[in-house]
């Protein structure tokens, strides 16, 4: 078996491996125990000052993490990226998947001691809906026309346009459910495991266990403790030291020296999250398919794997789909690094040689500026001359980026749960941030069929071309996907792995408990 | 004597006011923006502008200058860009922190760095003076992050004694935060001493030769009442001047102890919002490392001619 496919295979199985692809002892242990209850969760979360309670406003890792702990979704995101109830009990779409019916769990308590019903789901929705919305969801809930109850217990959301999907929608960390009309963000209230006990933004937060948890088996500890850490060699040395017993988000260079800590857990998490480099399909070079085709033979993929992500990780094909996902085309082969063929599909442009500035930034994902040196060197052997440049962090993602002046730009993509949503997001012509301006009437028509479409057979065909047809005519070079890498202390227990995000899938603060 | 002391007031009051509009007008060209730096990958075009509009960017930057300049005049620092809310109580608590750390780090560092350079002076040229010498020397060529790490490679991470992480509560006791201290105070301590220690030994070693320390040794005056009495007094003005301006680089210098112990103090408060973008905040911080700076400085002179009869009898 390749490394590859034994790491994706071990992360669908939930394990996580130590170096030599060896079950760490701590680890092996805790698939034969069963949770106990207490002690103090602390982890190491990235935050700033700016953090905030609001689901609308929320940014950061603290932002995403401290959702899962404080408040509850309507559907919960599972390992294997299906959807299972949390407070919405059950859901169906009417015929033409317009009309969806939520029928909501009864007798949940939020932490106020108000029960849920239908007007605070409605409430904690719109709060992303309508002009005046600053939420960060409000893309994803714009094709809402509209919501009611149809009883206390029961919700009719009505759409603009068919979406299969819809469920995957109210997962995200935006979407969580406060009580109607909700609005102290300092002191949050919510159904979820834990409700918080002090808040203050870029240092620290708490939170002690919700006794009246309505959910079996999950939320151990007795406390959670957010410490605010950015400085990587703080983030290792609180671990080490013992300070913190958790920590998402850990650079792959730093895995090695994690995994010979004797007591330290490193899981890997095979995942969406990927690399891109945009070409830009609608003004310069990259209008000429050729051209694209040259800079996807031209990149040595297995180099940056190897060198930069250390092994942690799997080999982009061009295309957004992960492994991991259901929607995965394992029919569409491997592009490898071929300067041949390079060379070749310059001459089909007219070109001896060629010559391009490759635009990247720290602002993107760590040492973008080295990939960038490798994909130049290898590039060079298929006639292709690469200029990387190294742009500030500062302001790269609102001048540079997305500008239709840079022929190719360095982007990061954190994976998203269906195939529809990072889709929508970057490949349709007309979305948001279509980085490489790419557009594609054949690829927009199976988009929106393969959204409304409820036949999963036929939606997988749709998903399976449309891969293909970025594989082959887009604008997008995707060098490797990144596997999201956590590390836990030695009393953590229950550890998993998620395609997610890191530390769970930012459900860890609910799902592991301490040994001791 | 007073009218210098106005005109250093007038001076300063001006220094502060450039300051600001120094500190102000490079906030505003600064690339990028809050909104989309805070919405990240959800930044929508009209979730940035919708942004932006709630916190009142959309008024040209010379109201919103002379707006800022108002408030501060009634004490108002305005409010945070990101999260909407007042910056005044918020940097209340987290420069509390900030001098709570400079204090005890000077608290520590002023006696000992002054009392180490007396001793170097009193017995120069031995091996003594060579190895405080020399090891100044070292302190001063080495960045302080390398101290820091290396103290929570072997304090924390190797022996578990201390904590790496400093992140203090208001909740917290003294007794509970003076642990937590103990690793940042070091750094500062290290890093900060050098230039005092060189400073005291060089001052003291100007005057030793000078005719009265001769007549005092003449006198049959043992060495350590010849220092204390005749020669330190002579060599306050300097040492005083040195020891002030070092306190003030210690207040503005914290940045980098501060974010790597996760201190929650000013310099933490300042990289946070330096990365996103929260203008309003690097600028209130700024304006009140400026002021510091400059009163600090004014004190420095004030002390000198305080202890410089020459000084204080010339205007």
């Amino acid at each position: 078996m390749s490394r590859r496919g034994f790491m994706s295979t071990s992360a669908a199985l939930g394990l996580a491996l130590g170096a030599g692809g060896t079950l760490l002892p701590g680890l092996a242990r805790a698939q034969s125990e069963t949770p106990v209850k207490g002690g103090k969760l602390r982890a190491g979360i990235l935050g700033a000052t700016s953090n905030t309670n609001d689901p609308a406003l929320r940014t950061d890792e603290f932002g995403v993490m401290a959702a899962y702990t404080t408040f509850n979704h309507l559907v919960e995101l599972k390992a294997d990226k299906t959807i299972e109830p949390e407070l919405a009990e059950s859901w169906e779409a009417k015929p033409g998947a317009t009309e969806w019916v939520f029928n909501l769990r009864k007798g949940v308590e939020f932490h106020n001691g108000k029960t849920l019903d239908a007007n605070d789901v409605i409430y904690s929705i719109n709060r992303h809906r309508g002009e005046a919305s600053q939420s960060g969801a409000k893309s994803l809930m714009a094709a809402i026309t509209d919501i009611k109850a149809l009883d206390s217990h029961q919700i009719l959301v009505t759409l603009d346009s068919p979406n299969a999907d819809l469920p995957f929608n109210f997962s995200g960390d935006h979407l969580a459910i406060s009580p109607a009309d909700y609005e102290d963000w300092m002191k949050p209230v919510g159904t979820g495991g834990y409700v918080q006990t002090s808040f203050e933004p870029g240092v620290r937060a708490t939170w002690t266990r919700n006794p009246n948890y309505w959910k079996e088996g999950r939320a151990h500890v007795d406390e959670v403790e957010f410490l605010i850490l950015n400085d990587p060699q703080a983030r290792l040395a609180a671990l080490q030291s013992g300070q913190i017993d958790a920590l998402g988000l850990v650079d792959p260079a730093a895995v090695e020296l994690l995994r010979g800590i004797p007591g330290v857990q490193v899981v890997n998490s095979a995942g969406g999250q990927f690399w891109s480099y945009a070409l830009n399909c609608r003004k310069g070079p990259f209008t000429d398919p050729n051209l694209r085709m040259a800079m996807k033979y031209g990149i040595d993929r297995q180099k940056i794997l190897d060198l930069v992500l250390r092994g942690n990780g799997a080999l982009g094909n061009d295309q957004p789909l992960a492994k991991t996902d259901p929607f995965f085309n394992p029919e569409l082969a491997q592009r490898p690094y071929d300067p041949d063929q390079a060379l070749h599909y310059l001459k089909k442009a007219g070109m001896e040689s060629f010559a391009i500035k490759l635009d990247t930034s720290d602002a993107t994902f760590a040492n973008s500026a080295n990939v960038g040196q490798i994909y130049a060197q290898g590039a060079k052997k298929g006639g292709i001359d690469l200029e990387v440049v190294r742009q500030p962090a500062d302001g790269y993602w609102d001048q540079v980026w997305l500008n239709v002046d840079h022929p190719m730009t360095t982007g990061v993509w954190m994976g998203r749960p269906t195939a529809d949503m990072i889709m929508s997001m970057v490949y349709a012509s007309k979305a948001p941030w279509n980085e490489a301006f790419w557009g594609n009437a054949r690829f927009d028509e199976l988009l929106t069929s393969a959204r409304g479409e409820l036949d999963q057979a036929k939606r997988k065909a749709m998903y399976w071309e449309m891969q293909a047809l970025i594989h082959e005519d887009g604008g997008h070079v995707v060098p490797v996907f990144a596997d999201f890498i956590d590390a836990y202390g030695p009393r953590v227990r229950g550890l998993e792995a998620s395609p997610s995000w890191y530390l769970m899938g930012a459900r860890f603060t609910e799902r592991v408990w301490l040994d001791g | 004597m007073t009218t210098y002391l106005l005109k250093r007031l007038l001076a300063g009051v001006l220094l502060v006011l450039g300051a600001s509009a120094i500190l102000f007008f490079a906030g505003e060209l600064l690339p990028g923006d809050f909104a989309s730096r805070m919405l990240g990958s959800q930044a929508t075009p009209e979730a940035v502008e919708a942004l932006r509009q709630s916190r009142g960017l959309d008024q040209p930057a010379l109201t919103r200058y002379l707006a800022w300049l108002g408030g501060l005049f009634q004490g108002d620092l305005g409010t945070s860009l990101t999260n909407g809310r007042e910056i005044g109580p918020l940097i209340a608590t987290r420069l509390s922190n900030t001098l709570t750390l400079a204090g005890l780090a000077a608290l520590v560092a002023v006696p000992f760095a002054v009392g180490l350079g007396t001793l170097a002076a009193m017995y120069r040229n031995t091996w003594f003076d060579r190895l405080v010498l020399m090891l100044s020397m070292v302190t001063v060529a080495t960045p302080e992050f390398f101290f820091a790490y290396l103290a929570i490679a072997f304090f924390a991470v190797q022996l578990h004694l201390l904590p790496s992480i400093s992140i203090v509560t208001s909740e917290m006791s003294l007794a509970e935060k003076l642990p937590l201290l103990i690793l940042p105070v070091m750094t500062l301590v290290v890093t900060t001493s050098a230039h005092m220690i060189r400073l005291t030994r060089a001052s003291l070693i100007a005057v030793m030769d000078s005719e009265y320390a001769g007549t005092a040794m003449l006198k049959g005056l043992p060495q350590w009442k010849i220092v204390l009495r005749h020669l330190l007094p002579n060599a306050m003005s300097p040492i005083a001047a040195v020891v002030v301006l070092n306190l003030a680089d210690l207040i503005v210098g914290l940045i980098i102890v501060e974010a790597i112990f996760a201190y929650p103090g000013m310099g933490q408060l300042m990289v946070d919002s330096v990365a996103k973008q929260d203008v309003t905040v690097v600028q209130a911080c700024g304006l009140i490392f400026a002021v510091t700076y400059i009163v600090l400085n004014m004190i420095a002179d004030l002390l000198a001619i305080l202890l410089n009869p020459r000084l204080r009898y010339r205007s």
